[in-house]
């Protein structure tokens, strides 16, 4: 009999992918999601020897060999028999398309009519073990022509083509609203937000990833909107939440993506916001690097602070220690935290408030 | 109808027939702005066969594949997948059309992952602009990222030398802008 007379949860155990970019520019994604997850209780297993996925090179040059990339980390991933979580929308993308076949020619997709398709689930998971254990068969598919297999591969680990293209991969909006997930973050949030009045961005490909064009959730997924509105943060709604930042071209024609970056602030701002909140660390990348760029140019723009999601979540929850994450942030996030109510000491602040 | 170009990439096994031309693509394509050849015209000229034309495009390397054109295409024509193909199908990497320093980009990111297994961004970024001779396009961004500790200044982990093998033999028969020889191509192919 237990004592406190709580009921034990299950065990969440996730596969881990962080990306590249979260190793690099964008760590404070890394270090705020995996401190969220640690305060709910959730363990992220990094994926063992994770390569990366091809970004958004891969497919522009060759899409087999993006579907290559992303079938040799869901091979690894399918040996753990868990749900892979892959917080970078890009590499989310390309690991979902590396599960599926690649599209067959002259297929008109189905337009959803009406309602949405249902939510994938931590259920699923075990049905696409069973599924992937079923027996192979000896011809490759074709994004594995011309690649031998490795012994193991050979010897039948890791499914009929190399991989478990059935393993389930979640973004962190997919995971942040599984049920158990929800649940504990729900019970955990010790600081509410209020006065945060964010815009949800979603970037370009979250919502568009194995979507059903035509329905609403491709124009107008409410994810983000439910988690930021569960931390106590008044959301406001606008039109631009899957308009593309501009992506890898930040760094191969800046004017472009500055145009971009300028006119999502500025819509930002139109609906009322104070800060943008984002789950993609390329959207993160643009709007935050470089809205100093675009006011050096225009006068008029007035900066908005830039926050993760993981971000923002760690705040509600009340974690210690979040401004060292913050103070890497091109535009500072502490005047407008301070006009919410945080103290240096809840934030944790140790450096001087530094100018640009 | 088939179009003229090869099937052997999905993007270009659409059947371009459908489209009428309502520029519904055009219209929601974020870098639509910034193109020579909007991603409406891109779908006409393929019909039409002006492939040459085509493989000329600044537009074929500006697409970042977001996939707008085709959430909102009325006959689900993708055509960041078709940009996708055509970039292979015509050889652009190796030709001399406008684009080419993004092309060289991408290029410079699969020799990094062939290289190394994940991708270490400032040895990428200054190789890039070394090579495309713009070194000091983003030196304040860059300034910038720096001082704040964002992007370190050392590779986070050192290469592991047993998964760049594994990765680079995904890499087996890949040439860029070049033919793969496993492919299965009708009889015509050079």
């Amino acid at each position: 009999m237990l004592l406190t007379g709580q009921p034990v949860e299950p065990q969440l155990e996730f596969v881990y992918y962080p990306g590249c970019s979260l190793q690099g520019v964008n760590w404070e994604y890394d270090a705020s999601f995996r401190a969220v997850c640690h305060e709910l209780g959730i363990s992220l297993i990094e994926l063992d020897g994770w390569t990366c996925c091809g970004g958004s090179s891969a497919h522009s040059i060759d899409p087999v060999l993006a579907s290559r990339l992303a079938r040799e980390n869901l091979a690894l991933a399918g040996k753990s028999g868990k749900v892979l979580v892959a917080p970078c929308p890009a590499c989310y993308q390309n690991l979902r398309r590396g599960q599926g076949a690649l599209p067959a020619a002259n297929e008109k997709p189905q337009r959803a009519k009406h309602g949405v398709p249902p939510p994938r689930k931590l259920a699923d998971s075990q049905a696409g073990q069973a599924r992937s254990s079923r027996p192979g068969n000896s011809q490759p598919c074709l994004a594995h022509q011309g690649v031998e297999p490795t012994a193991k591969e050979a010897a039948g680990v890791g499914g009929e083509c190399f991989a478990a293209p059935t393993t389930l991969v979640f973004h962190v909006n997919e995971f942040f609203h599984q049920p158990p997930v929800w649940n504990r973050l729900r019970q955990a949030i010790r600081r509410p937000l209020v006065g945060l009045k964010p815009v949800a961005y979603y970037g370009c490909l979250v919502s568009r990833v194995g979507a059903t064009p035509g329905s609403r959730e491709v124009e107008d997924p409410t994810h983000l909107e439910k988690l930021l509105e569960l931390a106590g943060a008044s959301v406001c709604p606008w039109a631009y939440k899957t308009d593309c930042c501009g992506g890898s071209l930040g760094l191969t024609r800046p004017a472009i993506v500055n145009d971009l970056v300028a006119q999502l602030v500025d819509e930002a701002i139109k609906a009322g916001a104070n800060c943008l909140v984002t789950d993609c660390p390329l959207c993160f990348a643009n709007l935050d690097g470089r809205q100093l760029d675009v006011l050096r140019k225009d006068r008029e723009l007035r900066l908005l602070p830039v926050f993760y999601i993981s971000e923002v979540l760690a705040l509600a929850l009340g974690l210690r220690g979040v401004a060292t994450w913050l103070s890497r942030h091109c535009v500072d996030p502490f005047p407008l935290l301070e006009s919410l109510g945080f103290s240096r000491e809840d934030l944790g602040k140790q450096t001087e408030s530094w100018q640009v | 109808m088939p179009n003229p170009l090869s099937q052997r990439a999905p993007g270009l096994g659409q059947d371009l027939a459908r489209c009428y031309q309502c520029g519904k693509c055009t219209a929601g394509c974020p870098i639509a702005r910034g193109m020579d050849i909007p991603p409406h015209q891109v779908v006409g000229l393929l019909r039409l066969g002006q492939v040459e034309v085509l493989s000329q495009a600044e537009s074929l390397w500006l697409c970042v594949g977001c996939g707008a054109c085709w959430v909102r295409c009325p006959n689900g024509i993708h055509v960041g997948e078709l940009v996708d193909a055509l970039r292979q199908s015509l050889q652009a990497v190796s030709g001399g059309g406008p684009g080419q320093d993004i092309a060289k980009f991408h290029q410079l990111f699969l020799e990094h992952i062939r290289r190394r297994g994940r991708v270490y961004e400032l040895g990428l970024l200054a190789r890039y602009k070394i090579v495309t001779g713009g070194l000091f396009q983003d030196l304040p961004l860059a300034v910038r990222l720096l001082r704040r500790g964002k992007i370190p200044f050392f590779p986070p982990r050192p290469p592991a030398s047993r998964r760049s093998l594994r990765v680079g033999r995904l890499f087996r028969l890949f040439t860029f802008g070049k033919v793969r020889r496993s492919e299965t191509r009708p009889a015509t192919e050079v």
